[in-house]
């Protein structure tokens, strides 16, 4: 940073009013000042990976909150004359080609955007274009529809060109830029053309297929994000909460609070998980908690109960080098309370590692709960979860494996995406990788 | 958290003793319950501020200095610090009997400190405008504006350019003189009576160095504060002290007003201090240095704590330990042979 006003403070005191205009002069100009929180903001909204993460969470949220604009079909309606039947192939196809077509065309709005104005979405078009000629050929390929195959690999071709470095130098200008640009627009809308014609010959719905039930697979695996990410985000919230007051408690105040605190800490943490998780939902489980509402709270609070340990020591390591800081030493000596210190001025100091761990912990939780209700103590009905279905699946995965296959694919998409964000959050934060 | 208007313990009348120094630090014990051992850390500190008066503390690293103002404060950490014996009056009150809330009320408001490095001193994740407010608000019962327009005030006070644009800003956007400067207006925000600044120029170059002294003496005289100025540079306290205060090893080994100490001290550790300054006037030569090391506070040397590395030690130096020679004029000084050292400075 260079600090315009440094060659001010060379100047004598003595003579003030020079360089009071000096600096005036060199700080006219207004430059926006930024704090830790917003440099990082800034820092993470440059990144592709950070900000398709970011879209694909507030996708999954909307379906979470709204999952009927996005499913017809009752996802516990059971009809026995319909199960294991297997997904409606050329519907899903068509759906694939239709989100890679309008994938594809956003890449090109991105990539017209960022040639016109240099910005994130420069950096983002590559990518975005990736994951739409990706969805195209995978329609292509699960119903063998050459045109959906060409074009995808089309705009893969385009996305890698354009986005690997040795590659995207040959395509240096404004001829070799706008080309691709009209490429993926010309091939985005094309896709969009065929596949929603394609739409009308083909028969609607049941795209994943039916489960053993005779049940949607594709209505459960929507009305499953809910639950999946209420016990995700909840678990999360609950750990970090219990985890960061214990741990500002025994970093702060230290001595024998410390002890006792952190002896507590190490009880909990030295259970096994899913061995700790086991009794503790099979004991309640007899005690009659039947309600989807109860049976959520019971995982939740299992999952936290059994991880606060980790954001303890994390909270109580952050406050204790923060505590050590001067900063914390002169609110001291300027008179601020005990409380005052602790939640105005350490903890904004301390959050940033927690603050990783729980993006990071968001993931696993959402793996934590699918295997509980594997292990057929987590989730069950009336609850639906992606865990649910894959339990529910267990018996018949050689027979038929899709009924596996789509859920674990949501869930594998979903703790990736959180695992992602958490890195990058870490990355942002973290000063020393700059 | 107490958000009152009238936060303050000073208005009472009856404690408010005119008679009196400002400060008066008394026989002060302090040691640290260490692993280790017990470390006896101040061993009898001794001295006195005055309104309108600047009091320089010098000494090496680990001497006591800035234990003493942490005591003063009353922020040392407690465990591993206690303080063992002793009395702090200010203004004639003795702080070591007060409740920790009252104590609490006093720092800033009638004691208040400026740290070392200006940069860890600040909290990064606000702005600077934000710290010196805060206290306005919580313990002035300012609103938001009228503490904005004086911690804008408090900046043109120290002298930071475009004070109005920079109260918005954050620690790091801040030169090292700057934050400095706003550090000084932080701990100004209260009116405090005395402030203590622990070596406030360390971290910073020279010219700037200059600029805080003067700031800080101009400030001092302007409201008739009393100051106590820590630091190892006997440049500093060349200009700005009035009086000085010598410590080694926890205790104040020479005291004296600034002239008389530096024209003929009165104790062989100040004159090997004074030594160790490189000087203009000679050319070339080696920097001379007072041997060996100070002493590990677990283990004073027996008698006086200096004589393994003094110079003009002699056989009684290492049994009895040296009390107070009065040198005439407030001068004293803790060595045997006081006088004598004077007279051959």
């Amino acid at each position: 940073m260079s600090d315009p006003t440094m060659a001010a403070e060379g100047v004598p005191a003595g003579q003030t009013g020079d360089y009071i205009t000096a600096a005036e002069h060199a700080t006219g100009t207004k430059e926006k000042t930024r704090s830790l929180w917003s440099d990082a903001w800034h820092d993470l909204t440059r990144r592709p990976l950070f900000v398709i993460s970011m879209a694909v969470i507030a996708f999954l949220v909307v379906v979470a909150i709204f999952p009927s604009w996005f499913a017809e079909e009752n996802p516990r309606l059971r009809d026995l004359d319909r199960a294991r039947i297997g997904p409606n192939v050329p519907y899903l196809a068509t759906v694939l080609a239709i989100i890679g077509s309008g994938i594809t065309v956003i890449a090109a709005i991105l990539a017209t955007v960022g040639k016109l104005r240099d910005g994130v979405s420069r950096k983002m078009a590559p990518y975005v274009a990736g994951i739409g000629g990706v969805l195209l050929l995978a329609g292509g390929l699960i119903n063998s529809v050459t045109l959906y195959l060409v074009i995808g690999a089309l705009v893969f071709a385009c996305g890698v060109v354009s986005g690997v470095p040795k590659v995207s130098r040959l395509l240096r200008g404004n001829a070799g830029t706008w080309g691709v640009v009209a490429l993926l627009a010309v091939a985005g809308g094309a896709g969009l053309f065929i596949a929603l014609d394609d739409l009308s010959t083909v028969e609607v719905g049941a795209a994943f297929g039916y489960d053993q039930q005779g049940r949607d697979i594709y209505a459960r695996v929507v009305y499953g994000t809910r639950y999946t990410l209420l016990v995700g985000f909840s678990a999360t919230l609950l750990t970090v909460l219990i985890g960061s007051l214990v741990g500002i408690l025994s970093g702060y105040f230290g001595g024998w609070l410390d002890s006792l605190l952190s002896r507590i800490g190490e009880v909990f943490f030295g259970l096994p998980f899913v061995l700790g998780a086991i009794v503790i939902l099979s004991a309640f489980r007899s005690a009659g908690f039947d309600s989807a509402p109860a049976i959520v709270a019971m995982v939740v609070m299992s999952i936290s109960v059994l991880s606060w340990p980790v954001s303890m020591r994390i909270m109580r390591s952050a406050v204790i080098a923060a505590k050590q800081q001067d900063y914390v030493k002169a609110a001291r000596a300027l008179g601020a309370s005990s409380a005052r210190i602790i939640f105005r001025h350490l903890l904004p100091n301390c959050l940033a590692p927690v603050l990783v761990y729980a993006t990071i912990a968001l993931g696993a939780f959402i793996g934590a709960e699918a295997t509980l209700s594997f292990l057929g103590i987590g989730l069950r009905d009336p609850a639906v979860s992606w865990g649910v279905m894959i339990a529910d699946s267990r018996d018949y995965i050689r027979a038929s494996p899709l009924l596996l296959i789509f859920p674990a694919s949501f869930l594998t998409l979903t703790v990736l995406v959180f695992v992602t964000i958490g890195d990058a959050v870490r990355e942002a934060l973290d000063p020393k990788l700059k | 958290m107490t958000a009152n208007t009238s936060e303050s313990v000073l208005t009472d009348p009856t404690t408010n003793g005119q008679d009196g120094p400002l400060l008066e630090v008394r026989d002060l014990h302090v040691e640290f319950r260490t692993r280790d051992g017990v470390a006896k850390v101040l061993n009898g500190v001794s001295y006195h501020v005055d309104a309108g008066e600047t009091l320089a503390v010098l000494g090496e690293s680990g001497s006591g200095k800035s234990v003493t103002a942490q005591t003063i404060m009353g922020i040392l950490d407690s465990p591993p610090a206690f303080v063992t014996g002793g009395s702090i009056k200010f203004r004639g009150q003795e702080l070591l009997k007060l409740s920790p809330e009252k104590r609490r009320l006093l720092r800033g408001d009638g004691i208040a400190m400026i740290f070392q490095d200006a940069l860890s001193a600040l909290n990064p994740v606000f702005t600077v405008g934000f710290q010196i407010e805060e206290q306005l608000r919580i313990r002035k019962g300012m609103s938001k504006a009228e503490a904005r327009k004086r911690a804008i005030e408090l900046l043109d006070l120290v002298r930071i350019p475009n004070a109005k644009g920079r109260v918005r800003q954050y620690p790091h956007e801040f030169s090292g003189g700057m934050r400095q400067r706003a550090m000084i207006a932080m701990s100004l925000a209260l009116d405090p009576q005395l402030l203590i600044a622990d070596e406030p120029t360390t971290a910073l170059d020279v010219t700037v160095q200059a600029q805080i002294m003067d700031l800080l003496a101009e400030i001092k005289n302007e409201r008739q504060m009393g100051l106590i100025l820590i630091t190892h540079d006997l440049g500093v306290v060349a200009e700005t002290a009035d009086r000085i205060a010598v410590m080694y090893a926890g205790r104040i080994v020479e005291h004296g007003d600034a002239r008389s100490v530096y024209k003929a001290p009165g104790h062989p550790y100040t004159i090997g201090l004074l030594n160790s300054l490189p000087r203009l006037d000679q050319k070339g030569q080696t920097l001379e240095t007072i041997k060996g090391l100070p002493p590990s506070l677990l283990n004073i040397p027996s008698g006086c704590p200096f004589h393994p590395r003094c110079p003009q030690a002699a056989p009684v130096c290492s049994t009895t330990v040296p009390g107070n020679h009065d040198l005439g004029n407030g001068r004293y000084s803790k060595c045997h042979f006081a006088e004598e050292v004077v007279r051959n400075g």
